[in-house]
């Protein structure tokens, strides 16, 4: 990947990133558990941006899970197996174009240090830096096609570069063409052990 | 970097006249933005398009300790009365009698995902909503909507609501005749009518094939129209057996029989003269009595039908009227794959009741309905699409939502519903038990809705779970009704529910505790033939018990072939208190501490997070109307102007003042025909300009501005269009003043 800083203008404003957290050793986690938590958070407001209300789509399978509505961006939880998949939404951007990416990770990133210390969960998932869903909602800007979709690989993958501190990560387009375009940026096995999210955070203020 | 908009990228895909009505609406916004335009104005208007709003718009929240401000950027600026411009909204979706192609499923599925929470949900009147949408966002999805043939005109405010219908019409083995094609040409013919314009209320309309089931509930409408064939001369004549003056809500009414016939060419005309009917007579100053039920009740059904009459005896012949009768069938689907044999065998208890209850033999025979159950109407995106495909592959390309809630895929050859069935478990999109007593309805209630005092979709949610095994037991039980409403309108139709559960709060020791008042014996099957009796109201989290009690009773007591509306009318509403009088007494008699709590909120209740509804809309009057679309022309007359555009500017102000002269009009004389410009010329002549009733007015003298057709040839130069924006600039403030004054009386 380039070293250059990454053009993030062409994404837009619309685009989300999510992220896995390891194994959780209960198998039956509750994802109602979250509502609570996300109540505080908008209590306390915890995280950037205006924090507006929670919404739980745990009754619909394979659904959105737990949603904490904000205005700029919103955050949600939904199980997927063992693992808590944390996704941090990027609806609006009052800090300038091309900021949204970068925004949006390092809320993201956030919020995952947050649960992390979550007291009202059962279980607090640990996240690592180590694997991304990228996905622009955005089909006018970034259709899901495979001239948009190599332009935004180089573009989220030169950001998620710095971000991970590697030179390379592998980075693919998934999903049929009327999907919205959907990246999966991976840490290959071979650089070991993945970090936590303090290098990650720490690096991602820097690009 | 891609540059554009969609309403470039879509073009010509947009139909001319929709497409014109969206720039309208966006140039609405921009001139709210302004300051040009009143928020009671935009807020009619936008709810016209469908923007609606949502739970804590008015910018504040209780976040169980205190309410706190919702600082929102957009500072001061409101889209409505007390509404905050920047707080996210609800946009509803017309779905005319719930048909959708997979195509139009699609885009809906991507609006869901770029403007809104990836879910739609389905209500209980076959709309789709999208909640938590942004207001500057509403433009380009309705643009991407339209694109498809969708449109969200007239989805809210004082209109004419989504047309609705039978799920299973033209496949239904006990229709007189499928009613899908004459939804169609009511929802369109009454989409935008002039006659439909100037209600004080919102105005439902819906269509049976039969008059025993329920899926149209036309019991419950201002128009219900059941399918009838009668004999004439020896041949077969359709016709109606219409219904008025249906509706929910606090005060809930039966529909009135108004003819027990009324022949398929003479629908479209006798709702065009009702919808007048309403216009004049329906009330405007008392928002809790303006539906057309109250209309009924204050002037008798005999008294309705003389205005009716008298008013049908006076419209202008409009070929749409006959029109669709020439193509009858045009929408009605066919099977894609060939008839089936049989039904396949059940592999497990769940695919034994999903082919009980999900599967409906069509009266085609070889095809099957089937339906997709969906947790409290809601489907994500992904479902959506997946949904879409195997409708493209299997059921002809279409789906139809349901007052339930829930989707229907018609024309499945029997053949495919293994492997349907198959496919949709492993999207887990196969739950078993649609129109069981599992299958619960619900409104949004308070996790969305302004209006909302409990949460009705989160008692729902844990009713469908713990009913479960109630609905997989194939007894009486199975078979009953449970639905939910946040609050007395009713959006829940607990009325006709076996088990109906109302949203309501009691103050328990100085704090707030969520209630449902009970409600039981309503009759869902007859259209929605009559309404439940309340019996109490029970603390929210004590309502699942309730509903257990009940169910056991019925089961335990119920005579052979007794309903359970037959058996709670028998036993007595008293006798029915008593059985839930604890659960009554649980609120006040040393409270647990949880049932301060509502479903699925762990914050402390509080109902100070209601708002003020807009279900009933803004009463705006036709006179704001034309001065806030006066006002878009000339702001676009002097677009134009700057660009030099010089006959568009010209065009533009003279539009401008047909506008406001269009407004005057239509308050000075509501019921006037006025369909093109010269008519508004001559009717604003009459009744404003040589009416004494102005005199008095300063401006008075701008009247003469609004020159004949045949003098506007549109001036070249550019003194001569600036000066002729200024005269609509003055004509317009003119009628600013008639409006300041109120001279303009009905």
């Amino acid at each position: 990947m380039s070293s250059n800083p990454p053009d993030t203008t062409l994404l837009g404003e619309r685009l989300q990133v999510s992220m896995l957290s390891e194994p959780l050793r209960n198998a039956d986690v509750d994802v109602e558990q979250y509502v609570a938590v996300f109540h505080d958070w908008i209590r306390q407001s915890a995280l950037e941006g205006l924090l507006i209300d929670v919404a739980s789509y745990a009754h619909v399978p394979n659904g959105p899970g737990v949603l904490l509505i904000g205005h700029e961006l919103d955050y949600s939880v939904r199980m997927a197996g063992h693992r808590v998949e944390l996704t941090c939404r990027h609806k609006r951007d009052p800090g300038g174009e091309g900021q949204a990416l970068k925004r949006c990770l390092r809320q993201l990133l956030q919020a995952a240090q947050l649960l992390q210390s979550a007291t009202k969960l059962k279980e607090p998932p640990s996240f690592r830096a180590s694997s991304f869903v990228f996905r622009s909602n955005d089909r006018l800007r970034c259709p899901n096609s495979a001239e948009a979709g190599s332009r935004v690989t180089q573009t989220v993958g030169r950001l998620f570069c710095k971000v991970m501190g590697v030179d390379n990560l592998d980075v693919a387009s998934v999903g049929p063409e009327r999907e919205a375009l959907t990246l999966v940026i991976e840490r290959p096995a071979a650089l070991g052990e993945p970090e936590g999210l303090a290098g990650a955070m720490r690096r991602l203020n820097a690009a | 970097m891609p540059n554009g908009s969609w309403k470039e990228a879509l073009g010509s895909k947009v139909p001319a006249s929709w497409a014109a009505e969206i720039d309208d609406f966006e140039l609405q916004i921009r001139l709210r933005k302004a300051g040009k335009v009143d928020e009671k104005v935009f807020a009619e208007t936008r709810l016209r398009r469908g923007a609606y709003g949502q739970r804590y718009d008015n910018g504040q929240r209780h976040d169980g300790e205190e309410t706190r401000a919702l600082r929102y950027p957009c500072g001061e600026l409101t889209k409505g009365p007390n509404t905050v411009w920047d707080a996210p909204g609800m946009q509803r979706i017309k779905i005319p009698y719930g048909k959708m192609t997979a195509e139009q499923l699609d885009v809906l599925c991507e609006v869901a995902e770029e403007y809104s929470d990836d879910i739609l949900h389905i209500t209980t009147r076959q709309d789709i909503q999208l909640h938590f949408v942004h207001i500057d966002d509403t433009p380009d999805l309705m643009r991407r909507l339209a694109a498809v043939g969708i449109t969200t005109r007239e989805a809210c405010g004082n209109t004419v609501r989504n047309v609705t219908a039978c799920s299973i019409a033209g496949v239904c083995r006990d229709e007189a005749f499928d009613v899908v094609p004459y939804a169609h040409a009511t929802a369109f013919f009454l989409l935008g009518h002039p006659d439909t314009q100037d209600f004080g209320r919102k105005f439902k309309v819906a269509f049976s094939g039969c008059a025993g089931h329920a899926c149209g509930i036309t019991g419950i409408h201002d128009i219900g129209c059941i399918a009838r064939v009668r004999n004439t001369d020896g041949r077969a004549e359709r016709g109606f057996e219409v219904y008025v003056g249906g509706g929910l809500g606090p005060v809930p009414q039966q529909a009135q029989l108004f003819s027990e016939f009324v022949p398929e060419r003479e629908l479209l005309p006798l709702c065009q003269a009702i919808s007048r009917v309403f216009a004049a007579h329906g009330e405007r100053a008392n928002r809790a009595r303006a539906r057309l039920k109250f209309v009924l009740k204050k002037a008798g059904i005999e008294q309705f039908k003389a205005w009716v009459e008298e008013e049908r005896a006076g419209l202008t012949p409009d070929p749409r009227w006959t029109a669709f009768l020439e193509d009858l069938h045009s929408t009605t689907p066919r099977g894609l794959r060939p008839a089936g044999k049989a039904l396949p065998p059940a592999r497990s208890d769940a695919m034994a009741l999903w082919l009980k209850r999900n599967v409906y033999l069509q009266r085609q025979p070889g095809y099957a309905a089937v339906t997709i159950r969906l947790p409290l109407g809601d489907l994500t995106s992904a479902q959506g699409r997946f949904l879409a495909d195997v409708a493209r592959e299997l059921s002809g390309g279409e789906l139809v939502t349901t007052v339930d809630q829930n989707l229907v895929l018609q024309w499945v050859s029997v053949d495919d519903i293994a492997s349907l069935y198959e496919r949709l478990a492993a999207k887990q999109l196969a739950t078993p038990g649609a129109g069981t007593i599992a299958d619960v309805t619900s409104c949004p209630g308070t996790d969305t809705c302004k209006l909302g005092i409990s949460s009705s979709r989160g008692l729902a949610a844990t009713l469908q779970t713990e009913l479960a095994a109630a609905a997989a037991a194939g007894d009486a039980v199975s078979d009953l009704h449970v639905k939910c409403s946040g609050c007395s309108n009713s959006c829940g139709q607990h009325h006709i529910a076996d088990i109906g559960f109302l949203g309501v709060s009691r103050s328990v020791k100085g704090n707030r505790m969520p209630h449902f008042q009970l409600v039981v014996g309503g009759q869902w099957t007859n259209n929605g033939g009559s309404f439940g009796l309340a019996i109490g109201a029970i603390p929210s989290k004590l309502a699942p018990t309730a509903v257990k009690r009940l169910t056991d009773g019925f089961r335990a007591e119920r005579q052979p072939d007794e309903s359970f509306q037959a058996w709670s009318q028998r036993i007595g509403k008293k006798a029915l208190r008593d059985r839930v009088q604890d659960l009554i007494d649980a609120g006040t008699t040393n409270p647990e501490p949880s049932l301060f709590q509502d479903w699925g909120d762990p914050r402390t209740y509080s109902i100070s997070d209601m708002g003020v509804g807009e279900c009933a809309g803004e009463v705006i009057s036709p006179l704001e109307f034309g001065l806030a679309a006066s006002e878009q022309k000339i702001f676009e007359a002097q677009l134009a102007l700057e660009a030099e555009r010089m006959q568009e500017a010209s065009n533009k102000a003279r539009a401008a003042m047909l506008e406001a002269a269009r407004g005057m009009v239509r308050h000075a004389a509501p019921l006037i025909r006025i369909d093109d410009d010269a008519a508004v010329l001559a009717a604003f002549r009459k009744h404003v300009q040589d009416s004494d009733r102005f005199t008095g007015l300063a401006n008075r003298f701008a009247f003469q501005l609004l020159r004949p057709l045949e003098a506007d040839v549109g001036p070249s130069d550019q003194n001569a269009v600036h000066q002729r924006i200024g005269e609509a600039q003055a004509f317009l403030e003119a009628a600013y003043e008639i409006q300041a004054q109120g001279a303009v009386a009905r």
